[in-house]
C-alpha cells in the first residue's frame, strides 16, 4: 500500500513535469489563433506557415549563428584557461578560478544590467557580439569548471613522460592531454549551447535591433502569440529530444567497456573515504 | 611546495605570463562591468540626464520606499518558497528513482532533464494556456462540475508566478539532488540496517547528512533562477505578482533611471549573496563522497 502511494507521487510528479509540455504540443495543433478551449478543430497550418515567417526564420538562424560562436570560443578559450590554471599553486588558480565564475551565479539581471552598463561606456553597440560577449561570461566558466575538474583527475605522469620525451608542451597538450579530456569538453559544448541557445534574460538587456529566438518569441508574448510558435516550438522539442537520446546512447556504447570497471572503482574509492 | 628562490625568475615570469588572458578576462567582463555598475549606481539621473556626482539617494530611494521594499521581500520570499517546494520535490523524486528503480533509472533521470530543451519562455507561456480563465483547468474543471465559475485566483496572481517558477526550478534541483544521492554508497545503507536502524533513523543520520550539500546546491541554483527571473512575472503574474526583477528592468526601460536600476541591482544582489551564505553554511556536508 505504502508503496503505491509511492508510486502515484512519483508518477504524479511527471505529470506536473509534463503537462505544459502537452499543452504546448496540443495547441500547436488546434484551429484558432486563441489558446484556450474550447477545441476548434484539427489543423496543420501552424506547422505549414512556419517557412513563410520571416521574421521567425531570421530570429533561428540569428540565434544559432549566435549559439555556434558562444559554443566555439567557450570551448577553445575555456580549455585554455583550465589548462593554464591547472599548473599554478592552488591558491592562485582558487582565487582566478572564483573571479571567472562569478558572473555565472549571479542573478541573470543583474549581470545583463552590469554587462549594458559596461558596453555601453566601453561604445560598443548593442547587437551580435555584445550578446555573444555577454552569453560568454556565463557559458565559458561552465566549460572552464568542468574541463579544470577533469584535468585535476588525469595521470599527471603522463604528461610529464612526454615532457621527459622531448615534446613541447604543444605537442603534449594535443597528443596526450587532449584526447584524455576530448568527451568532456563535447559534453561541455552541448551543455553550453543549450544554455547560449534559450538565454533571454542576460540578451535582453545585450541585444540591438535584431532579436534571437526568445527574445523573438518574448516580443510576440506581448501581442499573444500565434500557434506558430507552438509549432516551432513542438518541432525544436521534439528534434533535441531525439538527438538527446541519440547521443545518450552513442556515449553509453562508447564508454561501457570502462563504465563498469570505473563506477566500482569510483564506489569502492568512496566507502574507503566516507568518514 | 617551491620556494621563490628555487624557481628562477624566468620560469615564474613565464607562469604568470601564461595567465594573463584570463585575468584580462577578469579584468574586462567581471571587474569593470560590476564596478561601473557600482558606479553608476552612486551617481543620479535629473530628466534623463546622468549626473556624475557620488550620493546615496538612490539606495535611500530603495530602501525606504515602501513599495519597492514589499515588492522586494515578496521577491525573496516568494523565491525561497518556490526554490524550497522545488527542491523538496526534486529531493523526493531523486531519492525515488535512486532506491526503486533500476532499469529505467536513466530514463526516468532523463525524462526529468528533458524540459530544460524546450525553450523556457515558452514554458513558462504554457501555464498561461493552463492556468487562464477559459485556460485548460478551469475549462475542465467546469465541464466536470467540480466548479461553477472559472476561478479567477489561478493566472496573474502570486499563484501563478509561485506555480510557475516552481516548475522551472525542478529540472535543476533534481539533478543537484540526485548526483547526491547517487553516489551515496548501498553499503552504507545495509550496514546501517544491519546495525538495527529504522529507514527512517537511516535516512536522518546517514542519507541526509550526505547529501544536503547536493540540496543545497539545487536550492541555491532554483532560488537564484526564481529571484532573477523577470520573464515570469511579466508573463503570467499580472499587477499582483510585479516581482523586483520587473522593476529592475523598468528602470533600464521606461522609466530610464539605470543608476535607480543599478542601485536595486546591488540590492537584490546583497540580499541574495546574504541568503546564499547562510545556506551554504547550514548545508555543509559531514563526509565526503567522491
Amino acid at each position: 500500500m505504502r508503496s503505491f502511494v509511492g508510486w502515484v507521487a512519483f508518477l504524479s510528479a511527471y505529470l506536473f513535469l509534463y503537462a505544459p509540455l502537452l499543452t504546448i504540443g496540443v495547441f500547436a495543433l488546434n484551429d484558432s489563433t486563441v489558446q484556450a478551449l474550447p477545441w476548434s478543430g484539427f489543423t496543420l497550418r501552424w506547422f505549414l506557415g512556419i517557412p513563410d515567417n520571416g521574421p521567425l526564420i531570421s530570429s533561428l538562424t540569428f540565434g544559432l549563428t549566435v549559439s555556434v560562436l558562444v559554443v566555439t570560443i567557450s570551448a577553445v578559450v575555456g580549455t585554455f584557461f583550465a589548462v593554464s590554471l591547472n599548473g599554478r599553486g592552488r591558491r592562485t588558480s582558487n582565487v582566478l578560478t572564483a573571479a571567472v565564475v562569478i558572473p555565472a551565479i549571479v542573478p541573470g539581471m543583474v549581470l545583463g544590467l552590469s554587462l549594458a552598463i559596461a558596453f555601453r561606456y566601453m561604445g560598443l553597440a548593442p547587437g551580435m557580439w555584445t550578446i555573444v560577449l555577454g552569453q560568454l561570461t556565463f557559458t565559458l566558466p561552465v566549460v572552464m569548471l568542468v574541463v579544470l575538474t577533469r584535468l585535476r583527475r588525469l595521470d599527471p605522469s603522463l604528461v610529464q613522460a612526454s615532457m621527459d620525451l622531448g615534446a613541447t608542451r604543444w605537442r603534449t597538450f594535443w597528443h596526450v592531454v587532449f584526447p584524455q579530456i576530448r568527451s568532456t569538453v563535447v559534453a561541455a559544448c552541448l551543455l553550453t549551447f543549450t544554455l547560449s541557445f534559450d538565454e533571454v534574460i542576460v540578451t535582453f538587456f545585450l541585444a540591438g535591433t535584431q532579436p534571437t529566438f526568445p527574445l523573438f518569441i518574448w516580443a510576440q508574448t506581448r501581442f499573444g502569440f500565434t500557434p506558430e510558435i507552438n509549432a516551432i516550438v513542438t518541432i525544436i522539442g521534439t528534434l533535441s529530444v531525439v538527438l538527446i537520446v541519440i547521443a545518450t546512447a552513442v556515449i553509453e556504447r562508447q564508454v561501457d567497456p570502462y563504465a563498469q570497471s570505473s563506477t566500482r572503482r569510483r564506489s569502492r574509492r568512496a566507502d574507503t573515504k566516507v568518514h | 611546495m617551491s620556494t621563490a628562490s628555487e624557481v628562477p625568475f624566468a620560469v615564474r615570469a613565464r607562469q604568470w605570463l601564461v595567465l594573463t588572458p584570463v585575468m584580462l578576462w577578469i579584468a574586462a567582463l567581471v571587474l569593470i562591468p560590476n564596478i561601473l555598475m557600482l558606479v553608476y549606481s552612486l551617481w543620479s539621473t535629473e530628466e534623463g540626464v546622468l549626473r556624475r556626482e557620488f550620493s546615496l539617494t538612490n539606495y535611500v530611494d530603495v530602501l525606504t520606499n515602501d513599495v519597492t521594499l514589499t515588492i522586494l521581500l515578496r521577491t525573496l520570499l516568494t523565491a525561497i518558497g518556490a526554490a524550497l517546494l522545488a527542491t523538496a520535490i526534486a529531493y523526493a523524486m531523486a531519492w525515488f528513482v535512486v532506491k526503486k528503480l533500476t532499469r529505467w533509472r536513466m530514463l526516468a533521470v532523463l525524462l526529468v532533464i528533458v524540459p530544460l530543451w524546450i525553450s523556457y519562455l515558452v514554458r513558462v507561456y504554457s501555464w498561461k494556456i493552463l492556468l487562464g480563465e477559459s485556460g485548460v483547468i478551469n475549462s475542465t474543471f467546469l465541464a466536470v462540475g467540480i466548479i461553477d465559475e472559472p476561478l479567477s485566483f489561478m493566472l496573474y496572481s502570486r499563484f501563478s508566478v509561485f506555480v510557475t517558477l516552481t516548475y522551472v526550478s525542478i529540472p535543476f534541483a533534481f539533478v543537484a539532488a540526485y548526483s547526491a544521492l547517487e553516489r551515496i554508497p548501498k553499503s552504507l545503507l545495509e550496514a546501517s540496517a544491519d546495525s538495527g536502524a529504522t529507514p527512517g533513523r537511516a535516512f536522518r543520520t546517514v542519507v541526509w547528512p550526505l547529501s544536503r550539500q547536493g540540496v543545497g546546491i539545487g536550492f541555491a541554483l532554483a532560488f537564484l533562477l526564481c529571484v532573477g527571473d523577470y520573464l515570469t512575472p511579466a508573463m503570467v503574474g499580472g499587477l499582483q505578482g510585479t516581482m523586483f526583477g520587473s522593476l529592475i528592468v523598468n528602470q533600464f526601460g521606461l522609466a530610464n533611471n539605470w543608476p535607480l536600476g543599478a542601485a536595486m541591482s546591488i540590492v537584490l544582489l546583497a540580499a541574495t549573496g546574504a541568503l546564499l551564505a547562510a545556506v551554504a553554511r547550514a548545508s555543509r556536508s559531514e563526509g565526503i563522497l567522491e
